[in-house]
């Protein structure tokens, strides 16, 4: 039986419902639910239920509430250039003007001294002249000016058109360095070749969404300037018309790189790129947003040819002067280079459509390098496929740099930044040379990831010694970061430098661990295809999570320093420990670790505690609610809430995930004998840590080593029970049920008692630390040793009773 | 035993096919026919050039010289028309992540131009024998080398091709499937499907194929039926002393 092959129109619009497809299953929010086609899961009764994915982690609808806010933001930036560019064309028009009268009429004299510091050679509208997000129609008072700012408009169109094509080879395109290649696979299907090119032209042309960030908006802004009245509609127009540019530049060379290059080549050809296109968009910022527009580029547009503008990408200015005629002219040549790519295409396809017949051949490079990185075990074979894989190094090593070179063109000031700005800087440095390498620890075996499982090492000491890679180079970043800034700060104290980059290494090597952590946890090694790229939520998260040990930068003094290091430690270590939970796991497509509870589950109970009993605090103290509760009450009101909607919903929560949570916290009772004993070894312990606590307090006044805030006295009945009921209850499960039993499931148990003891420290005031930190260690002893919450929560109340009371 | 070799016209033809990389050929003068009705198997070492030959045949690699033509159609430049008869089997067949197998399945047969009800209901009758019904609404990435196989089986005979190409079909599946191929196979090409069938595994070639092509170093080593060949290449032994027989003869003439 044959059948008659599908239409170029068919075999379009199949392919085009794969495209779709892709898009809307791709996100984790969808994979989430049991899916189930309508008609074929009931088609009949044998059929079983699709398997249920793994749990997304749930940050897809961050980009979701992103994109909004990235199209707003990318008007507004443009807007800002093109306003800044209409004051720079007249300002430099009028120079010239100047300039020229005086060559004319010599009595009028040369521009004067005054006329040229006023522009500075460069010339700028600066930030925030006149400026709306929607640029208004410019009023052009001198000549030339206008026709200078259509010039400039064209060139800068251009480059963002080249950066465009650069970017569809760049990194983020699978298909071009993937080991298979969809359109050889296609090929074994009885349809023409040219409605499968045609097809993939009209997807590289449509799927992208970049152009409409940067090229619409641009071209909006740019002719709402010339004042031309159909500006948005014009604009749309002529991004849907470059976007076909875009995607049959890409269909033309991706075809042809396919068929004469060895898959390394396209690697190093895809990190080339890559690099073209960052610096094409450092020109692009640099010119537009940095803080002024550079003269070079303004006479640029003046020698430009007037044909400029009627040039590819550039031609939607040329509406603003020709109208319709423009228009036709762009639509037309856009039409023209699509058939071309996509004939051209056609026609090196009908060479086959692969270069070889196996294996890839030519694609060697020399073993040196790898006999000596293969001493360092799997450090040593990542190092290798570093310096191998140049996409890869491209991507991990020079994006960063690039974008830190980057912030620095748009904010100078940012350059010259004094005292803690230094530190803070350098460890951005640090952050953002983290993200190509770092979120990659694992998406970068791509599919050869079981081979890590097969190695006899476990598989966490695997990780660690991948990331420790990517942490000694960011460390190292930081660094040169620190001492240059240094340098040009003229900062001279070498101790606090010192302590600066003791301080700046620190949170870097932590914030690589939460960087590994996140995206071993976002990462789903059994999809087909592996992104080599990290999402952008897992870099928001990263960012959101890493910003907080800025705190302990921005502080000169050493307790709050202190503090911040120890939490931020416990942040890095609780995602940490979450992803070693869920190493084993990966390879597996629906199972999850039967999870304990963790580190993790310890530091957001505290978070959630902290943050709604500071808002609560707030709102009852100001009388927003509550009506005017005496400060006392309105504490304890605060703190009762707050630890009774993070204690129940961690419950809740804990439950859900399986967790005994009865167990876990040591309340159920087996031997009412020893629950006895238990609760008086607490209450004794107690007592005697209160006596010490006291004469502390005693040491204190004498020695004046603190300033003691006035004793609260005894008769607030609330003080009392915040102190010895609810505190103890509260604290206890969070710091030493959740915190200390996460942490004890993977430190030893003397660490995790100083650690736990030390957070819960550190969440007091500075003159309370040493007896605090000892009750705690105490606390932990004894839930270590009893296995029994009541009985340290019988510590904490007796202890804050003694020191309170006595 | 099987059956004697049909004598049809030849369905598949090649006519000194050569394929050349750079200074490395990969397949060397190869001509070979396959009758309808004719099951042929494609025997050789690793690197032999069976898959190579296999991509000519798909038409998506190009010849260096020589032609291939599936019912007097070039296989390269009127790959369109051939594709319409053949079904293809990759040796590593690769899918969608984001379809179900069912969905891949109704993809191949939308693109053939077969109607869909058609499309679903011959799925589910291959599904049925091949033992992997209950996994059609599953997504295609969480399916294990055999249940691959078997949904790219499917899909290569959906349309009930003249001409079956088959690249290491048996390989990741178990003995009961194998057993349905090895079956369907032969139903297939007793309806007068040409097969060309490349495997490693000489016992099944012997038992299934009406005759045998032993490439090496990508030329024909030995061509005929098992029969044929043992008399010929090792009297008295299996198509094992053949292949090695073949194999060494050249490991010789290296070594000269």
């Amino acid at each position: 039986m044959t059948f008659r092959p599908p239409g170029t129109l068919r075999v379009l619009a199949l392919l085009a419902k794969n495209s779709l497809l892709r898009l809307l299953r791709a996100s984790q929010v969808r994979k989430a639910r049991r899916q189930t086609v309508p008609g074929e899961g009931s088609r009949s009764g044998r059929s079983r239920r699709p398997t249920r994915r793994k749990r997304g982690d749930g940050l897809a609808w961050l980009l979701v509430l992103m994109l909004p806010l990235f199209a707003f933001q990318s008007l507004m930036m443009t807007g800002q250039a093109v306003v800044r560019l209409g004051v720079a064309t007249e300002q430099y028009s009028e120079l010239r003007s100047i300039a020229e009268a005086a060559v004319a009429e010599p009595a009028q004299g040369a521009p004067t001294d005054e006329d040229q510091p006023r522009y500075g050679g460069r010339y700028t509208g600066r930030r925030g002249d006149d400026f709306n997000v929607l640029t208004p129609a410019r009023v052009w008072t001198q000549p030339g000016a206008r026709e200078r700012f259509v010039q400039c408009g064209a060139l800068l169109l251009l480059t963002l058109l080249s950066m465009l094509v650069a970017i569809g080879f760049g990194g983020a395109n699978a298909n071009l360095a993937g080991g298979e290649w969809t359109q050889a696979w296609l090929m074994t299907f009885p349809v023409p070749t040219r409605s499968l090119v045609l097809a993939k032209g009209l997807e590289y042309s449509l799927v992208t969404f970049f152009p409409w960030l940067t090229l619409c908006p641009l071209t909006y802004q740019l002719l709402r300037a010339l004042g031309h009245p159909w500006a948005l509609p014009a604009a749309v127009g002529a991004t849907l018309a470059t976007t076909f540019l875009v995607g049959s530049a890409r269909l033309y060379v991706e075809t042809r790189l396919r068929l004469s290059c060895s898959l390394r080549a396209l690697r190093s050809v895809q990190g080339a790129c890559t690099l073209t296109a960052l610096l094409l968009m450092a020109l692009v910022f640099g010119i537009a947003l940095g803080p002024s527009i550079p003269s070079w580029f303004l006479d640029l547009g003046g020698a430009a040819p007037a044909w400029l503008v009627w040039s590819p990408g550039a031609w939607p200015l040329a509406m603003a002067e020709h109208g319709a005629a423009a228009a036709l002219a762009g639509v037309g040549l856009t039409g023209l280079v699509f058939v071309l790519a996509t004939s051209a295409s056609t026609r090196l396809l009908a060479h086959g459509a692969m270069r070889t017949g196996g294996v890839d051949a030519g694609a060697r490079g020399r073993a040196g390098a790898w006999q000596r990185a293969r001493r360092l075990g799997v450090a040593g074979k990542d190092l290798a496929l570093l310096l191998r894989d140049r996409n890869f190094l491209v991507q991990t090593v020079f994006v960063p740099v690039f974008v830190i070179g980057l912030q620095l063109l748009v904010n100078p000031g940012l350059g010259k930044v004094q005292g803690s700005g230094v530190a803070m800087l350098a460890y951005g440095i640090g952050l953002y040379s983290l993200i190509g390498g770092c979120f990659q620890v694992l998406a970068a075996e791509g599919r050869s990831l079981w081979m890590l499982y097969s190695l006899p090492v476990a598989i966490g000491d695997a990780l660690r010694q991948k990331t420790r890679i990517w942490a000694t180079l960011a460390v190292l970043f930081a660094w040169i970061g620190l001492a240059a800034f240094a340098i040009r700060g003229g900062q001279t104290d070498l101790g606090s430098l010192l302590v600066d980059a003791l301080l700046v290494g620190y949170g870097v090597w932590c914030a690589a661990h939460i960087a590994a952590g996140i995206s071993v946890i976002g990462c789903n090694p059994n999809a087909d295809h592996v992104p080599r790229q990290p999402k952008a939520r897992h870099v928001y998260l990263y960012f959101f999570f890493a910003s907080t040990f800025f705190v302990g930068l921005h502080s000169a003094e050493l307790a709050p320093r202190l503090a911040t290091m120890l939490v931020f430690g416990t942040l890095a270590y609780a995602i940490w420990q979450r992803a070693c939970d869920r190493l084993p796991w990966l390879l597996d497509p629906v199972e999850e670790p039967r999870r304990a509870v963790a580190l993790f589950d310890g530091s957001a109970a505290l978070l959630v505690f902290f943050l709604l009993q500071a808002l609560l605090s707030v709102l009852l103290m100001t009388g927003s609610i509550g009506d005017g509760l005496p400060p006392w009450s309105s504490i304890l009101l605060a703190f009762v809430i707050a630890g009774a909607v993070t204690v129940v919903s961690f419950v809740v929560v804990l439950t859900r995930r399986g967790v005994d949570v009865m167990q876990t916290l040591g309340l159920r009772v087996t031997d009412g004998r020893r629950v006895a004993v238990d609760c008086g070894l607490g209450l004794l312990a107690g007592v005697g840590l209160g006596m010490l606590g006291l004469a502390y307090l005693q040491m204190v006044r004498e020695h004046g080593w603190f300033e003691l805030p006035p004793a609260p006295g005894k008769d607030h009945v609330e003080l009392l029970l915040l102190a010895v009921v609810a505190a103890p209850l509260v604290e206890e499960v969070l710091f030493r049920g959740l915190v200390f039993g996460g942490l004890v499931r993977s430190v030893r148990v003397p660490l995790a008692v100083v650690w736990s003891a030390a957070l819960f420290a550190c969440v007091h005031p500075v003159a309370s630390w040493p007896p605090v930190f000892l009750m705690g260690v105490v606390a932990a002893v004894v839930f270590q040793r009893t296995r029994f919450l009541p009985a340290a929560m019988l510590v904490h109340a007796s202890y804050n009773f003694v020191v309170l009371c006595c | 035993m099987h059956a004697t070799a049909p004598t049809g016209e030849p369905v598949v033809e090649l006519r000194s096919l050569t394929k050349r990389f750079g200074e490395h050929v990969a397949v060397r003068d190869l001509s070979l026919q396959v009758a309808r009705g004719e099951i042929l198997a494609l025997l050789g070492p690793n690197g032999a050039g069976k898959t190579t030959t296999i991509r000519m045949l798909m038409g998506i690699l190009s010849p260096s010289s020589g032609t291939a033509t599936v019912g007097g159609h070039d296989c390269f430049a009127d790959r369109a028309e051939v594709m319409r008869k053949v079904g293809y089997l990759p040796d590593e067949p690769m899918f969608y992540e984001h379809l179900r197998g069912g969905e891949i399945a109704r993809f191949c047969g939308a693109m053939r131009g077969m109607p869909d009800a058609a499309v679903v209901a011959r799925t589910d009758e291959l599904a049925e024998r091949l033992q992997f019904a209950d996994a059609l609404d599953e997504y295609a990435v969480n399916y294990s080398m055999g249940m691959r196989k078997k949904l790219a089986l499917a899909c290569a005979m959906l349309h009930d091709p003249d001409v079956l190409v088959l690249d290491e079909p048996t390989n990741g599946l178990d003995p009961m499937v194998t057993r349905t191929l090895l079956a369907l196979v032969r139903e297939l090409a007793a309806n007068g499907t040409a097969i060309f069938y490349s495997t490693h595994l000489l016992e099944q070639a012997e038992r299934l194929c009406h005759r045998v092509a032993i490439l090496h170093r990508g030329g024909l080593a030995a061509l005929g039926t098992p029969d044929e060949l043992r008399s010929q290449l090792a009297p008295g032994g299996s198509l094992e002393d053949v292949f090695f027989q073949v194999a060494r003869e050249d490991g010789a003439e290296a070594a000269e």
